[in-house]
């Protein structure tokens, strides 16, 4: 069954939104000992469920998503919930507030369930940062299942909720999207308020909605997307009606397959995959054709130097004082003493080491050489892919370059760093991506990604539904 | 200095200073850590030099929107309970800081 059909259920009256949810609470009960989707469970999800069904019996409007049953990345404020960003810095921060795109979801009747499991202030690709432990892959749980939104995707999968939202800084979204054999999508910057959201990358990251089908994912795109007088890179757009959008033949298309995703560490098995995947895109009507943007074998040293760079100045907000977590000051410790003494006990390795290298590339005598530099090889990439959409409709290539590795096997920060290869290039661009399930390898989920020029969401959807109709991945999900 | 293969490379004493511009406190063992994980992201990310970027602009943006701003008008602000709630020390409704000089 697609989202759609979940929603047009519960308004029908063929069941309730306090049927779904209780289904997913009792998923949670018996599935997250092993997968931990979850770092707060909201037990009002219940009584917001009968508010919606309450609605419905009285025959008032509901909104586009009633009564689905949705978990929320842990980096993303709801009032009076605690917002941990998965961090001991933030253990017991309760927001006072609510994100945009939270009290978009709530005017449309979504019911939210939890919030997700993630890399600490979402810096990792597997959620193993996360202070309170990582989540586990329900298609295997000796394996990641990626990150950094991982909770997120981890609790579709596994039926602990209907659809999630994640952040997408370099591939947060997609990366685990692909691992779990979920949808997720990247929206163009400026397209989804980032009010609520805690910043790590400011200028690469964006509030993203994922799900087990593309409708799901063009649904929650639909609800949350729009400007927000809130947030100062909001663009002042109309609005798609995305679920339209997505059901609409997609006609002829041209695919540009980029060379670059299909560089020397992708998994030959992947690759594969990924062409088996190309080969339906071409029987629905699609003419593939290889592109090369070689500027791309630089994105991975392009986006850590700018996301460093911006993490070391939107953590400096982390002091101990106002919020999160506090040390008492000894006797005569001044604030630098107690400022660096919180920190240091508050943040993991990964959060110190983006921002200790982050702050040297903005620092006087290297900003040139390091964050200037980089700001302009970001041009360069950006400039790659507007020319190719100049030839092509949508860009396409593995998700992630490996399948969702062990627990722990991936032990060196730069080793991790090199899995963003495929998707970091996007952020720097900020145009829109999807990853969409291309089907199993040994039992393990791959990911397809598709990318389209700034604000062509619609036809992402499109070409994703066309071609999720035409293989009928979703149904595959480990949900039991 | 950091970075250039003919200049020294980070040692122990620049993750220190940035650690310190941070306001992160590092012990020795961390030090040293720190310093040889930067050496090899650093040489990594050291390729981005060989790409020519004369007459580029930097992108610090993808949109072109600047600066936009709205009627200066009050829109129900936090409260002060409620804008000291997470405060791990307060007094008399204000956050309590060590002291600054």
């Amino acid at each position: 069954m697609n989202t759609l059909q979940t929603i047009s259920d519960v308004r029908d009256r063929r069941t309730t939104a306090s049927e779904l949810t209780a289904r997913a609470m009792e998923t949670m009960r018996r599935r997250e000992p092993s997968i931990r989707a979850f770092i707060t469970i909201m037990d009002n999800a219940i009584s917001s469920a009968e508010r919606v069904d309450g609605k419905i019996a009285r025959g008032e409007r509901v909104g586009m998503l009633a009564g689905l049953p949705v978990a929320i990345k842990d980096n993303i404020s709801v009032r009076g919930v605690r917002n941990t960003c998965g961090s001991k810095m933030l253990a017991n921060y309760i927001p006072p507030y609510n994100a945009t795109v939270v009290d978009r979801l709530l005017e449309e009747d979504a019911v939210m369930c939890g919030k997700t499991t993630m890399d600490e202030f979402a810096m990792g690709s597997s959620t193993e940062t996360c202070f309170f432990g990582p989540a586990h892959n329900p298609w295997d749980v000796s394996r990641v299942p990626g990150g950094s939104s991982g909770g997120s995707a981890a609790a579709i999968a596994s039926g602990e909720a209907l659809a999630a939202l994640g952040s997408d800084t370099g591939g947060s979204v997609r990366c685990p999207a692909a691992f779990t054999g979920t949808v997720g999508l990247k929206p163009t910057y400026g397209s989804v308020s980032r009010w609520g959201l805690v910043s790590y990358a400011n200028s690469l990251e964006l509030i993203s909605p994922m799900a087990p089908d593309v409708l799901g994912v063009a649904i929650l795109l639909r609800a949350i997307s729009g400007f927000d007088e809130k947030d100062a890179t909001s663009v002042d757009k109309g609005v798609p009606p995305y679920v339209e959008e997505t059901t609409k033949e997609p006609g002829k298309f041209k695919v540009g397959v980029v060379k670059e995703f299909f560089a020397g560490g992708t998994d030959g098995r992947v690759a594969g995959r990924v062409h088996g995947a190309l080969d339906k895109v071409v029987e629905m009507g699609g003419s593939v054709e290889e592109v090369s943007l070689p500027s791309l074998k630089y994105s991975i040293p392009t986006y850590y130097l700018i996301a460093m760079s911006e993490c070391s100045s939107n953590l400096s907000r982390f002091d101990g004082l106002r919020f999160g977590f506090h040390l008492d000051a000894k006797p005569d410790e001044g604030w630098d003493e107690l400022f660096s003494r919180t920190r240091a006990l508050g943040f993991g390795d990964e959060v110190k080491r983006r921002i200790i290298l982050g702050t040297f590339a903005l620092s006087a005598g290297y900003y040139e050489e390091w964050f200037v530099k980089a700001a302009k090889v970001r041009t360069i990439i950006m400039r790659a892919f507007m020319r190719a959409f100049r030839s092509f409709d949508i860009l396409a290539g593995p998700t992630m370059p490996c399948l969702p590795w062990k627990m722990g096997e991936i032990a060196d920060p730069l080793s991790m760093y090199r899995m963003d290869i495929d998707t970091a290039a996007v952020n720097l661009a900020g145009v829109p991506a999807i990853s969409v399930p291309a089907g199993l390898v040994d039992g393990l989920p791959v990911g397809l990604q598709l990318i389209a020029k700034h604000f062509d969401e619609a036809k992402l959807l499109r070409i994703s539904y066309a071609y999720e109709r035409a293989t009928g991945f979703p149904d595959e999900l480990p949900v039991n | 200095m950091p970075g250039g293969s003919k200049r020294r490379q980070f040692d122990d004493s620049d993750a220190r200073r940035y650690a310190a511009l941070s306001k992160i406190r590092l012990d020795r063992d961390e030090e040293a850590r720190l310093a040889s994980e930067l050496v090899k992201i650093l040489s990594h990310f050291e390729q981005i030099k060989e790409v020519v970027t004369e007459d580029v602009e930097p992108t610090y943006s993808v949109l072109d929107i600047v600066n936009r701003l709205r009627e200066d008008e009050a829109k129900g602000p936090l409260t002060q309970e409620e804008a000291i709630a997470n405060a791990g020390e307060k007094k008399d409704g204000y956050f309590k800081s060590p002291k600054a000089f």
